[in-house]
């Protein structure tokens, strides 16, 4: 007669609570899931704090948002999309997060607080506050956007917007 | 382990030695440069508890990473446009932020080093932030240029830039 095999002892408790009864599925499982949050933060979908005011009311101060990377592999960005946009250095540092108001070969100006594009008003429903701002037209290049933030209660000269390369818009603001 | 997954092991282990191992030893330019500029950002920052002697030494230590000919130019949004030439100015400027600032933390997260074909020269892009009296400060652009002097890169000239223009 042959005596049955010994049940294997369980593991203790802790050991099931940290990794589960078996170890190496919960270390694939383990791997799997940073590869997955890398791939994913790192090329779909960052995630963003807003540290400024240039973009209130919009994006309050200290909000936490997400930046949408693939938004432009199918179509350029459009006007009014909120982007962010990578500085010369690289992006470790941080994003500029602004709305695009101006398409490549446009010209733009501010004339008594209205944003001029060619010459014509542009409606801007999330303007909320207009200060007095004033500027010469600006004409972008063949590969460039004018972005400017939404906050126009501030002074202009204290408000951080103009031309961009379209090589250094890497998304949209998603969230 | 399988001798095969084992011998994969072992080669890729060695492969990423090599490499590390021949970056430390042997960096190319760039590394250099980033390397220089890293070290220029400790030499300018400086903790008020430090002793004047350490302050002075480190004021000596960032002019000695400048050009004699170096012209430094900031500018930006909350900062009064100012331009500093030449190496011994310079020095003193950044002897004079040790009795205005009350500490000073300067770092570059981002540099983008761009070398001249020539291999003697190279523009580097950087952000710039860190604090000053224990207040974030706002993050600047820069723009560096570099010469290659004896066998050193040396700062040649500063200025703030910008993304948006």
């Amino acid at each position: 007669m042959i005596p049955s095999p010994e049940p294997a002892p369980s593991p203790p408790w802790w050991q099931v609570v940290l990794i589960g009864r078996r170890p190496k599925r919960t270390l694939c499982r383990l791997v799997i899931l940073l590869i997955t949050c890398f791939v994913v933060f790192r090329f779909v979908l960052t995630p963003v704090r807003i540290d400024g005011i240039s973009m209130e009311p919009t994006l309050r101060n200290g909000r936490i948002g997400a930046v949408y990377r693939l938004a432009f592999l199918t179509h350029e960005p459009r006007r009014g999309d909120i982007v962010a946009v990578s500085p010369l250095a690289g992006e470790r540092s941080g994003y500029y997060l602004k709305r695009v108001v101006g398409l490549p070969g446009e010209t733009v100006a501010f004339e008594a607080g209205r944003l001029l594009i060619n010459g014509q008003p542009l409606d801007e429903p999330y303007v909320k506050r207009r200060y007095n701002w004033r500027m010469e037209p600006i004409t972008t290049g063949v590969e460039e956007y004018y972005v400017v933030g939404d906050n126009r209660g501030m002074d202009i000269r204290d408000h951080f917007q103009g031309r961009v390369l379209r090589s250094q818009i890497i998304g949209r603001r998603l969230l | 382990m399988k001798p095969l997954w084992r011998w994969v092991t072992v080669a890729v282990a060695l492969l990423v030695v090599f490499h590390f191992g021949r970056r430390a030893l042997f960096p190319d330019n760039e590394a250099l440069i980033k390397r220089r500029l890293e070290a220029l950002a400790g030499a300018v920052s400086f903790d008020a508890r430090q002793a004047p002697l350490t302050l002075l030494a480190n004021a000596n230590a960032a002019a000695g990473f400048l050009t004699p000919d170096v012209r430094v130019s900031i500018s930006g949004y909350g900062l009064r446009p100012q331009t500093w030439n030449g190496r011994d100015e310079v020095r003193q400027a950044i002897e004079a932020s040790r009795s205005v600032l009350p500490g000073l933390s300067i770092k570059f997260p981002d540099l983008r080093v761009n070398m001249d074909a020539d291999g003697q020269s190279a523009t580097v892009y950087a952000n710039a932030n860190g604090r000053a009296g224990g207040q974030d400060l706002q993050l600047i652009e820069l723009r560096f240029t570099l010469r290659r002097i004896d066998g050193d890169w040396q700062v040649a000239t500063v200025e703030t830039t910008s993304t948006l223009h």
